[in-house]
């Protein structure tokens, strides 16, 4: 899973958002690192959509434009759940090593 | 509609039509409120004086030609396509690592030969260059098209650097070849962007067998020019004897059924071809408008001239047979 997907995932767990919601939520939650590009996010978002881990939720009028809203699906729930796993997992056996860490000359490991 | 907006329509219309139907509403109304202003003059004023950024146009079109050159789960007609530039850049890597291998290899024997791999170089330094070609082969074959990719550029780079040097050292002498040589060796580089993350794993065993395949090949002809007639003159006429047999073989295969596998090849032979026949035309161009008129010359004229026929005769059924193949897939469907 390419770390824009699990952003666009990760942004829709809580409540369905249009595209532009979606860009938002997913700035906030990589601290403003990833910034979606439109071109960027629909390709992310239809690969999502044809692997069934997002499905459209509704749609509605804004300013005179349709919004249309995604929703995460069961599936996608799951592979996210699955990738968040293996990410901390990750994260817990580099955490583990620099704790146990310690300069050579402190007599720790080398 | 703003003119902001018209603006950002038209860089959608790089996308498939079948995509822009089932998305460019969504697109549109989501680039329009990435763009707004709070303050309403601003609004106004970007409304009608703004442009998409280049990232967001680079975005429409690194989107774009994923679609297009397709791989899983694409369209029969453009996952066709994405086969048919991944081949290319396939075979196009393949043919400079074996030119760099059996440039080496021929150096190493006498540096006579090596002209004819590396024209008018002290070849050394050159030649042994040539390996970044091989690097950027073997990644690709074996998976890694990102390392590939940087390995190509590098090694475009290098045919860049040295096409300088050469126009230089000759004042511009068959520049026009040079250039289209040039060209022909950018081709197989640009062609990699059709790698990417949906495109399926190259089946590595024939492409790493063609590696020595190709080296031993191209060794023996250069050892049968060097010894007896030389048909091989030059290198277009090498790449015109290769795509000459490699398409006659192609043809008088059974049919094996319009499977993908089957019109992707067709295309991909047929644009070689192509490519052979505009380098093989070009140099000849640049002797006859150039060189001094000897018996020798002359020979070496009859034969590029005769190598131009055979190929232009090999890819018209090559190029038919392909767009035949091309029509006869579904349309695209939206999604």
């Amino acid at each position: 899973m390419t770390e824009q997907a699990f952003f666009v995932l990760t942004a829709l767990v809580d409540t369905p958002r249009h595209g532009y919601g979606i860009v938002g939520e997913v700035s906030g939650l990589s601290d403003g690192r990833v910034k979606l590009k439109v071109g960027t996010l629909y390709g992310v978002l239809d690969r999502l959509v044809a692997d069934r881990l997002v499905e459209p939720d509704r749609e509605e009028v804004a300013n005179g434009r349709l919004r249309r809203y995604y929703r995460l699906t069961e599936d996608g729930r799951t592979a996210l759940a699955a990738e968040a796993r293996r990410q901390a997992a990750n994260a817990r056996a580099a955490s583990e090593r620099l704790r146990a860490w310690r300069p050579a000359d402190t007599g720790g490991l080398a | 509609m703003n003119r902001l907006e018209d603006r950002y329509r038209r860089v959608l219309r790089l996308l498939p039509a079948s995509y822009r139907q089932a998305w460019e509403e969504d697109m549109v109304a989501t680039f329009l409120e990435s763009e707004q202003p709070e303050d309403a003059e601003e609004a106004e004023f970007a409304a009608d004086h703004g442009r998409p950024s280049w990232a967001e146009v680079a975005s429409v079109v690194a989107l774009a030609v994923r679609l297009r050159l397709g791989g899983d789960g694409a369209p029969p007609r453009y996952l066709v396509w994405g086969e048919t530039v991944r081949r290319l850049a396939l075979v196009g890597l393949l043919v400079q690592a074996v030119a760099a291998l059996a440039g080496i290899g021929a150096w190493l024997w006498s540096p006579w030969v090596t002209n004819l791999v590396a024209p008018g170089q002290a070849a050394d330094v050159q030649a042994l260059l040539g390996l970044v070609w091989v690097a950027a082969y073997l990644c690709l074959v074996t998976g890694r098209w990102r390392a590939a990719r940087l390995f190509a550029a590098l090694a475009l780079a290098r045919a860049v650097f040295y096409f300088g040097v050469d126009l230089a050292a000759v004042e511009g002498a068959y520049g026009l070849s040079r250039t289209v040589g040039l060209l022909l060796d950018a081709l197989p580089v640009v062609a990699l962007v059709a790698f990417h993350r949906q495109a399926p794993a190259v089946k590595a065993r024939p492409w790493l067998v063609a590696l020595p395949v190709g080296v031993a090949l191209l060794t023996v002809a250069l050892l049968l020019t060097y010894v007896s007639v030389p048909a091989l003159v030059d290198w277009p006429s090498v790449v015109c004897v290769a795509v000459f047999a490699a398409a006659v073989g192609y043809l008088s295969l059974p049919r094996l059924g319009w499977r993908n596998a089957t019109v992707s090849w067709s295309t991909a032979l047929a644009l070689l071809a192509l490519a052979a026949l505009v380098q093989r035309v070009v140099t000849l161009l640049d002797y006859l408008r150039l060189a001094a008129r000897t018996p020798e010359l002359d020979v070496v004229i009859a034969i590029a001239a005769g190598q131009a026929v055979a190929v232009l005769a090999i890819a018209v059924p090559l190029t038919m047979l392909a767009a035949k193949a091309v029509r006869a897939l579904p349309p695209v469907a939206a999604r």
